[in-house]
């Protein structure tokens, strides 16, 4: 086979972004390239001059970078734990979500790792890490769980993978790209045996990465919880954050889906199914996330403890209300009527009810931290106020602008649609669920025998 | 499904040999983030640092990159056995 003759057969279409190149390609790396240019001079500026040029000080140590990193390890939920819970659960309809999926996991995972390098102001220290680290200390438990996490999300994108590098060995004329897939295909035939390893192997993955990525979450939250600052000393953080996480990395799959679908013209693989399957875990999740802010600020008023009241009140009606009630806004009040009326519940319904959640997602991590650092528990530390500086705002443009390029240089070397698992999908499903099925439906005989 | 039918051409020695060194780095790797964690260890039993704290976390991290260094040379290896002999026509072919 010739790379003219892929598009001759089935799923074509899925080919088509590696093997021909548009207008639009390049218009948009050029875009994003810019972006990630200013982020990276931001960066430039930043690191010559100290921390000095951001909006960070005296009682506010911690902001943009610390509520990206939240905010994109968060997000990173979106991938391999949907992905392996939809395969351990066997929902045949997780087909084309998965691989859509997994790739955000590995890419905002590093770019979330990349924003605690940020904000160190003397990077070159983090050796001091490997040195003389402490694993008393929940940023070291970060550190490790991040790194578990990023590792096992690449082994896990990649090994499901291989059948589909394989397939593009073979329409690759011989050059780079050919040597390129030639070696990551591992030797990939297709015979029986192979199918066997790797289909252990996927399953051992989707078992192991479920406890890290819940791992992950929740030891993110242990660095606030373990503290004894005021709103922030609290048990339910590890599950709160958890929640989170998946609403959060629900919306961006949804958001990711919706502009593949558009771009590369897969409406024959991502139907509105997908989304209205996607929008009822989000209607869980916004029902769940509520449940846990509920809780979260009840049990604080309650207690009505003086310096977590200051906290309290600076969310509610001072300084950060327009972020804390923007935040409500855009996690419920919006989101929840669009995703639990069915008529609403569409494509487009299902983007604008995630673009929302994004935006208050990122609001929710804000508001967690910049309050808290600005009312410290110490009297004798003054209240402070936190402003981003242009160099921030650059570096956090410049970071999610990086997400979106090396997503469009994924599709632009691998299918974003698994072609092997669409084709094993297409050929044995039926026989699948009816094996299933039969299991548990009493009284259900023999596949009916379709005529060709 | 339809069978492109082709034959593919025999692969270059340097392909296996970057298999390899794949194989290779990620080893490393996981070898490397397990002498760091060892490393900690030892560090926070010198100085009587909380080594309780110190063991623990390794409990759960360790087997984690001993694990996903296990499965990649599994898959690796696993899929290396698991080729045929004889050429085949395409790696599109399901079983």
């Amino acid at each position: 086979m010739t790379e003219s003759d892929w598009r001759k057969e089935e799923d074509a279409i899925l080919f088509q972004p590696i093997f021909s190149t548009g207008w639009r390609f390049y218009a948009t790396v050029t875009v994003l390239g810019a972006l990630v240019l200013w982020g990276v001079i931001s960066y430039i500026v930043q690191y010559r001059e100290g921390l000095g040029v951001t909006g960070m000080g005296f009682p506010v140590s911690w902001s943009f970078y610390i509520i990206n990193f939240v905010f994109f390890i968060g997000i990173s939920h979106a991938g391999t734990l949907i992905s392996a819970i939809l395969r351990l659960s066997q929902a045949e309809w997780r087909r084309p979500v998965t691989r859509i999926a997994e790739v955000i996991t590995v890419l905002v995972l590093g770019i979330g790792g990349m924003n605690i390098l940020i904000d160190l102001g003397r990077p070159d220290r983090i050796m001091n890490l490997f040195y003389y680290g402490r694993y008393q200390s929940p940023l070291l438990w970060d550190a490790t769980s991040v790194t578990a996490y990023l590792t096992a999300s690449s082994v896990y994108l990649f090994v499901p993978m291989i059948p589909d590098i394989a397939m593009l060995r073979d329409r690759c004329a011989p050059g780079w790209r050919k040597f390129f897939y030639q070696t990551m295909a591992l030797g990939w035939e297709g015979t029986p045996a192979q199918h066997r390893v790797l289909n252990r192997a996927i399953a051992i993955l989707a078992v192991l990465v479920v406890p890290i990525a819940v791992s992950v979450h929740t030891v993110v939250a242990f660095v606030f919880s373990m503290t004894l600052q005021p709103m922030w000393h609290s048990t339910i953080f590890g599950p709160y954050f958890v929640v989170g996480a998946i609403f959060s990395g629900t919306a961006t799959l949804l958001v990711a889906m919706a502009i593949l679908r558009k771009v590369f013209h897969l409406e024959d693989y991502l139907q509105p199914i997908h989304f209205n399957y996607l929008g009822l875990l989000m209607l869980v999740m916004v029902l769940l996330w509520t449940y846990f802010t509920f809780a979260e600020y009840l049990t604080t008023y309650y207690g009505n403890e003086p310096n977590e009241m200051r906290v309290f009140f600076s969310k509610f009606t001072g300084k950060y209300a327009l972020f804390f009630w923007g935040m409500v806004v855009c996690n419920l009040v919006i989101p929840f009527p669009i995703l639990a009326i069915n008529r609403l519940r569409t494509i487009g319904g299902t983007v604008i009810a995630s673009v929302f959640i994004i935006i208050g997602m990122w609001l929710e991590r804000f508001i967690i931290i910049v309050p808290t650092l600005a009312n410290p528990r110490l009297p004798e530390y003054a209240q402070g106020s936190y402003f981003p500086s242009i160099v921030e705002i650059g570096i956090m443009v410049g970071c999610t602008a990086l997400f979106c390029l090396l997503y469009v240089l994924f599709s632009k070397l691998f299918p974003i649609v698994s072609v092997a698992e669409i084709r094993e999908g297409r050929e044995h499903t039926e026989e699948i669920v009816h094996k299933r099925l039969s299991r548990y439906a009493p009284g259900l005989g023999k596949l009916p025998q379709v005529n060709p | 499904m339809e069978n492109p039918g082709y034959a593919r051409e025999p692969e270059s020695p340097w392909v296996f040999r970057a298999q390899l060194a794949t194989l290779i780095g990620f080893s490393c790797f996981a070898a490397l983030v397990i002498t760091w964690i060892g490393r900690l260890i030892y560090i926070s039993w010198v100085l009587a640092d909380v080594f309780s704290a110190s063991i623990g976390i390794a409990l759960v991290a360790v087997p984690i990159f001993l694990g996903l260094a296990i499965i990649f040379n599994y898959v690796f290896w696993g899929l290396h056995r698991g080729r045929q002999q004889v050429q085949l026509p395409s790696a599109d072919d399901a079983p």
